[in-house]
């Protein structure tokens, strides 16, 4: 009786769909401790590491949230965070701190509002504006750090976004802690949030609400590329370096990241803890399978299937839910 | 009901997917290679143990690392780890970290940048474990007391006797082009620069076109531009065998069958080409095994104490159609692929 009761009692938990993204990661959690109980897994320095490892993604998979909440898919925001390390590994040299951090947020803000011209007064796709745009800021990276990696030596620069542990917690995390707290904030608390979700939701709706769809939607590409160039700023203190590749391959993750952590990739919704806990569940994944001594061909599948099976479940449960 | 049934049926598919893996990961081993020992880690009392990070995967690392496990087996020293980096530095520096994790006895390593990953090198140092690096320096770690030394192949010499293969290639006189790594790379670097420099004593050889690559897939149009501004080229120069795919491409499509190529290590593709008496004319390569080999002679010498061992430098072979079936056992210790025994054997089907 115990028993059915407790099983009626999580059954309404479990069948929230936005919750999936929890299950799999405790899941998770528990299979790689039991597998890999004799080999350092299920350590905090251990779980410090993947947190570190996964900053910048985390950052990233946010701002492409706001993206995706309108309807817009932006690729050029590995590039953003390539520029605008590479920018700030540059000034650093010949200028103060804080103007470095400044020109790298600056690179941000003008791709976004560029992508957000273009696509909007244009009236042209975001995947191929942003493709344009990709290509050109990955050119400029590489033709201003002449294809060599820029040491970065300031230490106060590496202590501020770096992985330095300030109460045994690496720095870059109060970062994505901070940036988290904006998304939400923006999301749950302003206008700003409630205009987001009605746009990507319906903008013929959002326009009888005397809404500006135009300008709410480049509102959310520059936020996404401003939160992709924080991410450039997490790189470039993590690597101590800053290199015209970084960001390049992040693409990919920050995709199944935001796929993981939220119900519905595009529209009408935007899922900051689900977010963070895809890309968690990533890095969570990344450093599982190496010490497991899979190869990457295999890392490679298990992401896959990874992102097969929730995109399977939570389309079956829309399916239902319709 | 049903949903907790949903609920444990899907923690039962990843329990059931991970088990399925990891077979599928040892089974896929047993083929390629021997036997990864994920069960044993320098945690556990008394295993020495090895872990391997590398740039990226292609059959000569997989040659480098079957000489590192064959060395490491030799002396029972498990090897728990082989990552690849896939030429990303930030996923080098997350392999290197989580390699860490296990607290490898031995980490052997080729790094993909030597500013950017340096961080996760020391790491591994200040944990004690020794490292071996091959080809690509870094200055900053190299005086600490755990690492162990730099194996590199003789980029000098490579880029030397490529430029001595341009000149047999065009019979002592002729144009060239070269298609350089433009990215900041030191072996290849090291490499592109010796041929320069060894081709200006060639006075009757003239480099009437000069590129640069970043990626292996830009070759081919790199080539197609080059060879309609420069028709007369007699010989391409490029820097490894997977970016020489894209010059052989560029040339079967313009109709180019005059222009030889000449190139850096050993690839099927290319040597098919090469065996087929297509533009491939020749490369020069090293000989992974005996790199591996090496690396973990190097590190285990360390952990002896032994700083100065006496370990035959790396050696290397001009590689053409007539000593390819030779050359390729003594590079990678393994049999010469049967496509190349095909072709070299003059059989039209090959059962």
């Amino acid at each position: 009786m115990k028993r059915n009761t407790l099983l009626l009692s999580l059954g309404p938990l479990l069948r929230k769909k936005e919750w999936f993204v929890y299950y799999l990661l405790v899941v998770m959690t528990l299979i790689f401790s039991a597998l890999l109980h004799d080999s350092g897994f299920f350590s905090s320095a251990n779980f410090i590491n993947i947190m570190r490892q996964t900053a910048p993604v985390m950052v990233m998979a946010l701002g492409l949230s706001f993206a995706l909440s309108v309807r817009h898919i932006d690729v050029s925001i590995g590039a953003v965070v390539a520029l605008s390390a590479v920018v700030c590994g540059l000034l650093l040299r010949e200028v103060h701190m804080i103007f470095a951090i400044l020109g790298a947020l600056s690179v941000g803000l003008f791709a976004g509002v560029i992508n957000g011209l273009l696509i909007e007064y244009l009236k042209t796709s975001s995947l191929l504006v942003t493709l344009g745009t990709m290509s050109i800021m990955i050119g400029i990276a590489r033709s201003i750090s002449g294809l060599e990696s820029i040491p970065i030596t300031n230490e106060h620069f590496i202590m501020l976004f770096g992985s330095e542990l300030f109460m045994g917690i690496p720095t870059s995390l109060y970062w994505v802690a901070i940036l988290a707290l904006v998304a939400w904030l923006i999301v749950h608390c302003l206008t700003l949030g409630r205009h987001l979700l009605a746009v990507g939701k319906s903008p013929e709706n959002a326009l009888q609400l005397t809404i500006s769809p135009v300008k709410v939607r480049m509102l959310a590409l520059v936020m996404c590329s401003l939160f992709a160039a924080f991410a450039g700023l997490l790189y470039a203190a993590r690597m101590q370096s800053a290199r015209y590749a970084l960001g390049e391959f992040d693409l990919l993750n920050v995709f199944i990241a935001v796929a993981i952590g939220s119900t519905q990739l595009v529209g009408n919704q935007m899922r900051v803890i689900g977010v963070i806990c895809g890309a968690l569940l990533i890095g969570l994944l990344n450093n599982g399978l190496i010490l497991l001594g899979f190869t990457i061909n295999t890392q490679l599948i298990v992401k896959g299937l990874v992102l097969v099976m929730v995109i399977t479940l939570v389309h079956k449960e829309l399916n239902n839910a319709k | 009901m049903l949903h907790v049934l949903r609920g444990l049926f899907y923690t039962g598919f990843c329990i059931v997917l991970v088990v399925m893996l990891v077979v599928f990961n040892r089974v896929n081993a047993q083929v390629s290679m021997p036997v990864i020992n994920t069960e044993k880690s320098r945690l556990a009392e008394g295993t020495q143990t090895a872990a391997l990070a590398w740039h990226s995967s292609s059959p000569w690392t997989d040659a480098v690392t079957r000489g590192a496990l064959d060395t490491f087996e030799r002396f029972d020293i498990d090897v728990i780890a082989i990552t690849d980096a896939q030429y990303d530095p930030v996923k080098q520096l997350a392999d290197l970290e989580s390699i860490n994790a296990l607290r490898p006895s031995f980490v052997l390593s080729l790094s993909v940048d030597s500013v950017s990953t340096a961080s996760g090198y020391r790491q591994l140092l200040e944990a004690g474990t020794k490292l071996v690096l091959l080809s690509n320096p870094i200055l900053s770690i190299q005086e600490h007391k755990h690492f162990a030394g730099l194996i590199s192949v003789n980029t000098q010499a490579m880029g030397r006797s490529a430029a001595q293969l341009i000149d047999r290639a065009v019979v002592h006189t002729g144009n060239v082009g070269v298609i350089f790594h433009e990215a900041d790379y030191y072996v290849t670097n090291q490499r592109d620069k010796a041929f320069l420099d060894a081709l200006k004593t060639y006075q009757d050889i003239t480099v009437v076109a000069k590129k640069g690559f970043v990626q292996e897939q830009d070759t081919s149009a790199v080539t197609m531009a080059m060879l309609l501004k420069q028709p007369n080229i007699d010989a391409i120069y490029v820097s490894w065998e997977k970016a020489a795919e894209g010059v052989i491409e560029a040339l079967r499509m313009m109709g180019r069958d005059n222009v030889k190529v000449v190139s850096h290590d050993l690839g099927v593709s290319t040597l098919l080409d090469m065996a087929q008496g297509g533009n491939m004319y020749a490369v020069v390569s090293d000989r992974p095994y005996d790199v591996g080999t090496a690396m973990a002679m190097r590190a285990i010498n360390s952990q002896r104490g032994i700083t100065n061992p006496l370990l035959k430098p790396i050696e290397y072979d001009l590689v053409t159609k007539d000593n390819l079936e030779a050359v390729w056992p003594l590079a990678f210790r393994s049999n010469l692929p049967r496509a190349l025994q095909c072709v070299l054997s003059h059989k039209e089907v090959c059962e």
